[in-house]
């Protein structure tokens, strides 16, 4: 008999989006106190918002994997599998969320 | 018989034989026996009764700052006792009414629901009731000597700080409020266990009734909510009683850190408050509409989002103090994104009623209550979730409004419902009088007056927290209809409390589950005995498709698990986490005073601290610990007794010879919760080294590197020999040698930790110091329980209630070894980058 999924998946997508927030929200206090917005990149942008960036852009990829991987286990499972269906629909949420919540990143102003 | 003797294997019982002698095993006695009941249904009604009284006592200062309002320029309190009004009466709903409130009706509720016969940690729950009680008493007798804290119930420094605060008003505050939280953690960490552990046997995940889940986060964000507030707490009574200034920016502190702490648990606890409601609401929608919840896996997927999302939406009560607009915006994302898995809960709701064959009855008026103002507070979250809106109405009646439509919508109307609707189950009896229908309208009418005038109020300008206006203002004839309103509302809720009492004397007796529903503690009789259920169900499908009576008769019958009153012993089943698989017996703690007086103690403690009678509070501190020491005696066995049976033909072994019983689950989430206090507090430190002013500090304060390696050392030590001592027994060996190590790695931790806290110069000179001399009293401490967890085994395997199968005691210190090491090793490292980084401040001060 197949063991059951942790019920830890339940809490997988949106315990990534707290990280992410965590992340973003430290990395972007560090970088306004620092001065790294004052620090050209390529592009015309700062390092700190092409790090931000690059921060986002990971995370949603680690959203999308997590909830690529739900969504195999949940089909191999079949349709009784509680835990996984669960997990699956709030990875997908969380990536939603995320997406949502962290946008402003590309364009809004960083440390004014 | 007790557990040092060899345990029979039970005689299944049926009928009244098996009644009463399980009534003669689960009662409480009469007279002062009552002081020392653990039973779930007595501690559930008491918090709930305690909570309508402080309810009222909150209600009845509403009224006086309404009569205080209805008039430009009333002379009626002057700005000192309107100051303690508004803020007792948001301390005492927000902490002595609403969270009490839910703790009581979860207490009261969840065995039943799960089909358990107790929740997993009766004497917690009767300590968490007295710590509330006690708590509440000190804040309500400060409110009657006129000492009363008076800063706002957020207690925003620098207003709350010694020197604009004087006295003791802002320490009642403070510590009146850490002793009540005492009681909303350990009731979080029942809660998470119980739900987890304490279930009927079939009942896996998918099959719990939809509250158990709402429970089951709610609890799990208490855990992780209230640690940054009873850190704040702490903080802010070592800067007013120490001077140690984590607040004051003069000296590298900031305010903003108290507001940081306080919100990352101010606004989960707006959650905290709507979830348990929501659940109720789930349960009594489908027993209405006479349909299964709708969407209960979409409602599943929501509420943990709501849960996660509402720890992200902190600083949408600090918009105002200067955050770069990009973190402006993730927080505003995230309070406009909450109200979507809010939504799906909402839309269940209706698909669940359209679905169903709606009837009518009175929870079903105060429901239509919580979906109207609800929905109603709801938007205006979403207003005042847009930074332009939110700076423009901030710290104005607008927000009064808006705060007062979520909680009064949120979780004032669906509990009254949840109180009509389960207060049959607590009495037995059901309402013959229509007086819930008329309170329903004078409260319904009375809020909408009260509360919609205000956002007009707030649109007009008018600040919250001011005793009196101009009335050149012209807020003065919306003001004064807010307070008819008022009184109107007064008038429903003292009808809706005649109700109540009517119901309890007068109603009419009923036999079994008056609504029809379909979840199982409608199977347990009415009112309910002490054991709750006389054998425990085994469920074979969703818990809210039960035939509770159908179910009902057949328990009784002593035809489930556990009919049996072997021993003496208060048993219920514990279950495999995830499938509902039985997995062993849990045996109960027998009544006693101990929590009562452990208490008792605690609040002598909290008396001591406030008022600065150090000396004493230690003594006390000393005597708190022995009384949880005297709550071992009596736990556990001192002979293995291998499965027993539990009905049905199954097996299983007492609580206490397997691995991870209740209280090794309780052991981690308590550690949980103590992480999340710690991570607050290094949170803190960084805050403070990147925003604070004046930083860097004048001088790095010297650290002896030789005795903080020999700290570190001295837990590993301690870690280690805890496994050895474990590794040892399950060989068969002595863990003496083991536990021995770990008891002198702890006290020798705990010394050195003491030392390098007092090396640390001038800890109330600059907040970089504070912090250090915080962070190693925090290790110091740790290091020091760490030493009693070891002392405390040794005890247990002299006094024979350790072998090889029985090594409870010793793995719940292993636990505490292990986490001790961990921070201590972090608070070493953590100091050493806190003076590298203190060397080297931000561009941008």
């Amino acid at each position: 008999m197949t063991p059951r999924p942790s019920p830890l998946w339940l809490v997988a997508g949106f315990g990534l989006w707290a990280g992410i927030f965590l992340l973003l929200y430290g990395v972007l206090s560090l970088g306004c106190a620092f001065g790294w917005h004052h620090v050209e990149a390529p592009w015309g942008t700062s390092s700190l918002r092409l790090g931000l960036l690059a921060l986002l852009v990971l995370s949603l990829a680690a959203h999308l994997a997590l909830w690529l991987h739900l969504r195999r286990r949940t089909r191999e499972a079949g349709p009784r599998s509680f835990v996984l269906h669960v997990s699956a629909a709030a990875a997908l949420a969380a990536l939603a969320a995320s997406v949502f919540t962290f946008f402003g990143t590309a364009s809004l102003s960083l440390c004014v | 018989m007790n557990r040092h003797a060899k345990p029979d294997h039970g005689e299944p019982l049926a009928g009244l034989v098996l009644h009463k002698r399980l009534s003669a095993i689960w009662d409480t006695a009469p007279g002062f026996g009552r002081l020392a009941a653990l039973n779930h249904t007595v501690l559930g009604k008491r918090f709930m009764i305690a909570a309508f009284v402080f309810f009222a006592i909150g209600g009845l200062l509403a009224m006086l700052i309404r009569v205080q309002l209805a008039t430009s320029r009333t002379a009626f309190v002057g700005p000192e006792i309107y100051n303690q009004l508004f803020t007792m009466h948001g301390t005492v709903m927000m902490f002595l009414f609403a969270i009490p409130m839910f703790e009581g009706f979860a207490i009261y509720l969840l065995p039943k629901l799960l089909g358990a016969r107790d929740m997993a940690f009766p004497r917690l729950a009767a300590y968490g009731f007295w710590c509330y009680v006690f708590g509440g008493s000190i804040l309500i007798a400060a409110l009657l000597a006129g000492v009363a804290p008076q800063g706002g119930w957020f207690m925003y420094t620098p207003l709350s700080s010694s020197r604009f605060t004087p006295g003791i008003s802002a320490d009642v505050w403070l510590l009146g409020i850490t002793f009540v939280e005492i009681s909303a953690l350990s009731a979080a960490v029942e809660i998470i266990v119980s739900i987890l552990k304490l279930r009927a046997p079939g009942m896996s995940l998918e099959r719990m009734p939809i509250m158990a889940w709402y429970l089951l986060i709610t609890a799990f964000m208490m855990l992780f909510g209230f640690p940054p507030l009873i850190l704040g707490s702490i903080l802010l009574e070592l800067e007013r009683a120490f001077d140690l200034p984590f607040f004051d920016p003069l000296r590298g502190g900031d305010p903003l850190l108290w507001q940081h702490l306080f919100w990352l648990f101010g606004h989960p606890e707006v959650y905290i408050i709507f979830l348990p409601a929501a659940g109720a609401v789930s349960m009594m929608v489908p027993a209405f509409a006479r349909h299964e919840l709708v969407g209960y896996r979409a409602v599943v997927v929501a509420v943990i989002a709501v849960g996660f999302l509402s720890f992200g939406l902190w600083v949408h009560h600090m918009f105002t103090v200067g955050i770069p607009h990009l973190a402006l915006a993730f927080f505003s994302a995230a309070s406009g994104l909450v109200a979507i898995p809010t939504a799906v809960q909402f839309f269940a709701w209706l698909a669940t009623l359209a679905q169903g064959r709606p009837r009518f009855d009175v929870p079903m008026l105060y429901l239509f209550g919580f979906f109207t103002v609800f929905i109603l507070g709801g938007l205006t979250g979403v207003m005042l979730a847009m930074v332009p809106f939110n700076l423009q109405v901030h710290d104005t009646h607008f927000v009064v409004a808006h705060l007062h439509y979520v909680l009064v919508g949120g979780f004032i109307f669906p509990m009254m419902a949840a109180t009509h609707y389960w207060l049959p189950h607590i009495t037995g009896r059901v309402s013959d009088h229509r007086i819930a229908v008329p309170a329903f309208w004078l409260i319904f009418v009375g809020f909408n007056l009260t509360f919609f005038l205000m956002h007009l109020t707030g649109l007009l300008g008018m600040p919250r927290r001011v005793a009196t206006y101009s009335s050149e203002m012209y807020w003065d004839w919306l003001n004064l209809l807010s307070s008819i309103g008022s009184f109107l509302m007064t008038i429903g809720f003292a009808l809706f409390a005649i109700d109540l009492l009517l119901q309890a004397r007068f109603g009419r007796r009923f036999g079994r589950n008056p609504w029809a529903a379909r979840t199982l503690e409608w199977a347990t009789p009415t009112p309910p005995p002490s054991y709750a259920f006389a054998s425990l169900p085994r469920v074979e499908d969703r818990a809210d498709r039960a035939d509770p009576d159908t179910l009902g008769a057949e328990l009784a019958a002593g035809r489930g698990y556990l009919p049996f009153a072997r021993n003496g012993w208060m048993e219920t089943l514990a279950v495999e986490m995830s499938s509902g698989r039985p997995e062993h017996i849990v045996v109960l703690p027998k009544l006693t005073y101990l929590p009562l007086w452990t208490g008792l103690a605690t609040g002598a403690v909290v008396l001591g601290l406030l008022f600065k009678l150090y000396a004493l509070a230690l003594v006390m501190g000393g005597v708190v610990l022995v009384l949880f020491l005297a709550w071992t005696r009596g736990t556990g066995a001192t002979s293995d007794s291998g499965p027993l049976p539990i009905g049905h033909g199954e097996n299983a072994p007492p609580h206490w010879e397997v691995e991870r019983p209740p209280s090794w689950w309780a052991m981690v989430f308590t550690l949980a919760a103590d992480a999340t206090l710690y991570a607050s507090l290094l949170f803190g430190a960084l805050f403070l080294w990147l925003v604070a002013p004046n930083w860097p500090p004048m001088a790095i304060a010297p650290l002896s590197w030789s005795m903080a390696l020999a700290a570190g050392a001295a837990l590993l030590i301690a870690a280690g020999g805890s496994r050895l001592a474990l590794s040892s027994l399950s060989t068969g060996a002595s863990p003496v040698l083991g536990t021995a190590a770990a008891f002198c790695g702890q006290m020798g931790s705990a010394a050195l930790f003491v030392l390098l806290a007092r090396q640390v110069p001038a800890p109330d000179g600059h907040a970089f110091q504070a912090i250090l001399f915080v962070v190693f009293g925090y290790a110091a401490l740790h290091a020091a329980i760490g030493a009693i967890f070891a002392g405390y085994g040794l005890w247990r395997w002299r006094a024979g209630y350790i072998s090889p199968r029985r090594s409870l005691d010793l793995r719940l210190g292993a636990l505490w070894h292990d986490y001790t090491a961990i921070a201590g090793l972090v608070a070493i490292g953590a100091v050493a980058t806190l003076r590298m980084l203190a060397t080297s401040g931000p561009a941008i001060p």
